[in-house]
Parts: structure tokens; sequence; C-alpha cells
């Protein structure tokens, strides 16, 4: 065995079979070589304990679950390109719009003249728009946009094959609008019963003025009708 | 209920990147270790173990379970770290034990009931291992890193290694016996200082 010391190797570490380990210890029991060859290989194991490893943070980044992109990234870059087109055309298309309905009122805004106003017909300033023009202007615009933006919808549909959304949109934003300019016309109705409230209160306070007023006339005539009867009198 | 390597290997397999993240929690730390002891350089450790993981990820596919997973991360940690070092042409690098840092004794972990004297001496006892460990022959020096401090059983090791369960002893055998000698010699030096020092003081 002092020949083929690898078997001692087993031995060390605790591992092989029961008969190779009594062969061993028998062995040992007569072999001092062995026995301190055996004790240095143990004691080197307990010294290589001493190697230690610095501490350190992990170097690993976890993989992330992938993340869906929302629908419109999915859309092919030539669709979107081609989106992009037609919403620039759509822009053009509004712009010359504006200008074909807001160009005549122009040159009539220059002059002076008779239009109605909140259905009566007046004499109306140059420069001067009516409300009632006004709103008649932006229903033609919005009825335009409308037919834009489902013409775009369409488009969107065809390029990427879903809803674009854009009337719904849309709608949203008018209703939005319709029920902020309910609550401005609400408050502006409060403001202007606040403002008849304040002139009732003024009126009547000028009402008692005048009332006490002519009382107070009243009361120095008849004083002076009393005091110049008894200077008479005396 | 805490899942074995083989049912997180299986889960992976399938796409689910969190059971590959948990392998990795798991087995970060001995892949960094065994780096670390191969290579000498805790940078380098750092970039084998996240290439090892990054080539397990890819190869999960190739991974037929007849060996235990970390089997084949440490071989493939392994192969790293041969390549590292033939690409970079040069031994694992070793500080040599040339005195002890102050500042490396304030950030060291002293054991309970350890004192300063006994943690001076631990760290000398740990890079002088570290210097002998680099000195031996690859093969030597892996069978007693994945024996002694990842402990792998002569079969286990025979397989990660790719050779006879009788090569595996011969080599740890032959390794500690190496070690063995440069330990003692460095311990019969530093006796013989510690007395010259004392008579000259004395």
């Amino acid at each position: 065995m002092c020949n083929e010391r690898e078997r001692l190797i087993g031995y060390v570490y605790d591992d092989g079979d029961a008969a190779e380990r009594r062969a061993i210890d028998r062995h040992l029991e007569t072999c001092e070589e062995c026995r301190e060859e055996i004790a240095g290989l143990r004691r080197t194991r307990q010294d290589l304990l001493a190697w230690d490893v610095p501490d350190h943070d992990s170097v690993w980044r976890p993989f992330a679950p992938a993340q869906t992109p929302p629908w419109w990234r999915q859309v092919p870059a030539w669709a979107m390109a081609a989106a992009a087109g037609v919403m620039f055309a759509v822009g053009l298309a509004g712009g010359a719009t504006a200008h074909a309905l807001l160009g005549d009122r122009a040159a009539a805004m220059s002059a002076e003249r008779h239009e109605p106003v909140d259905g009566r017909d007046r004499v109306v300033p140059a420069g001067y728009v009516s409300a009632d023009q006004l709103t008649a202007t932006e229903r033609r615009i919005l009825a335009l946009m409308r037919d834009d933006l489902a013409r775009v919808n369409r488009n969107v549909q065809i390029v990427s094959g879903r809803t674009g959304g854009l009337d719904e949109t849309f709608d949203r934003a008018l209703a939005d609008r319709a029920a902020l300019r309910a609550e401005i016309d609400r408050l502006q109705q409060q403001y202007m019963n606040a403002v008849d409230a304040t002139n009732l209160t003024i009126n009547e306070l000028n009402d008692r003025a005048r009332r006490l007023e002519v009382k107070t006339e009243s009361t120095s005539a008849a004083l002076s009708g009393l005091l110049s009867g008894g200077g008479g009198g005396r | 209920m805490t899942r074995t390597d083989e049912e997180l290997v299986a889960h992976a397999m399938a796409g689910d990147l969190d059971s590959f993240n948990q392998l990795v929690a798991r087995w970060e730390r001995p892949i960094y270790a065994l780096a670390y002891r191969t290579l000498g350089r805790d940078e380098d450790a750092r970039d084998v173990v996240q290439e090892a993981f990054l080539r397990a990820y890819r190869g999960l596919r190739g991974f037929k379970g007849q060996a235990k997973f970390s089997s084949w991360l440490y071989r493939i940690t392994l192969n790293l770290c041969r390549d590292w070092i033939r690409r970079d042409r040069r031994t694992p690098l070793v500080h040599a034990p040339d005195g002890v840092d102050p500042i490396d004794l304030a950030d060291a972990q002293v054991e309970p009931g350890e004192s300063v004297e006994d943690l001076v001496a631990r760290r000398e006892m740990s890079r002088a291992v570290a210097a002998a460990m680099a000195e031996l022959p690859e093969e030597q020096r892996t069978a007693i890193l994945l024996k002694e401090y990842h402990g792998l059983t002569f079969q286990e090791i025979a397989d990660t290694l790719h050779c006879p369960l009788s090569t595996v002893k011969t080599r740890l055998y032959q390794g500690l016996s190496v070690l063995r000698r440069r330990l003692e010699r460095r311990q019969a030096e530093e006796a013989s200082l510690r007395r010259a020092t004392w008579e000259g003081t004395s």
C-alpha cells in the first residue's frame, strides 16, 4: 500500500467501501509512514479552508419578461409612414377649407354692414363677427373634420388591421368641450344673477334714498312753515 | 416549496425566464468562487460568471439532464476559465503575501471569538494557499477546487472533467501532496523567522 498511495485519498476524504477502509486501517496500525502521510494530507485540507473568496454583488442582471408593445408599436414602419402622409394631407385640406370659409368673411368684415345679431337685424361695425356666424362656421368645420377623420380611420384600419379609434376620440373631445361650455354658461349665468341681484339692491337703495330725500325735503318745508308761522305770531 | 434545479431547468426551457433567474441566484456564488479561485482576479471572475450563465441559457436545449445541472455549469465555467487563461497567455494571478494591508483588515470579517492576530494569520494563510494552488498544474488544481470547495464526489468530478475515476484520485493525491510540501515549508520558514526575530529582540 505504501507504493500505491492514491488508494489513501479515498480514506482521507472518508470515501470508499467498508472493506477498503478496514484494509487501510489494518495497514496504518503497522505503517508509521502512511499514518504520517494521512495526517499531513488532512492538515493540508484544513489549511485549504483558509482560502477566502471576496464578497461581491451579483453580476447578473435578471432576465425580464418581454413586454407586449402597444398595438401602434406593432404597426409596420411603412404603415405608420402612410398614416403620417394621410394626416399631412388632412392638415392641408383643413387649412384650405378654413381659408375658403373665412376668406369671403374677411372681405366682408372690412366694412360696416347690416347683419342679424342675436336674431335681430343690426348694424355691425367693421371687424365684428356675430355669435351666430361663429356657431355656423364652427359647425361646418367640425363636419369637415369628422369626414376627414372617418377617412383617416379607414386608412389606418386598412394598413394596420385595427380600428384607428380616431372618430371615438374626436367625439369624446367634443363631448368634453360641450361639457366645458355648459359649465362656462352656468358660471356666466351665476355671474349675471349676482350682477342682477346687486343691481336690484342698488336700485332699491337708490329708491330709499330718493324717498328719504323727498321726506327730508317735506320735513324741511314743514319745519320752515312752522318756524315762519311761529315767528309771525310772536 | 423550493423547486429542484432540474424542475427550474425544465421551466426555463419552456420559456419561464424567472426560473432561470432563480437558477442564477442559487448558483452564482459557487460559480464565482470557482472562477475566482481558478483565475485569481475578481474582475475576470465576474466576467466569466456572466458569460457562463449566458452560455448556459443559450445552451439549455443542449442540456439533456444526464448530468446534474451544477456539474454542467461547472464544466462551462472551467472551459471559460481555460479559454480565458489561454487567451491572455498568463498563469492565474495571485497576490504575493507581501504583508497585511490595514484597510483589508478593516474590511475583513472577523469570525466570532477570533482575535486580530488570528485574523492576520488566517489572511496570510489564505494568500499562501492561493499562491500554492496557482502553481499547481491545471488538472490537479481543478480537481482540488471541485472536491474541496464544491463538495463534488469523485464520480461527479470524473463526469465533469471527462476522465476516469482513478485519474481523479491520482490528481487529487498528487495535488494535495505538492500543496502539503509547499505549505509546510512556508510554515517552517515563518517559524524560523519568528525565532530569529525573537532572539534578535531578546
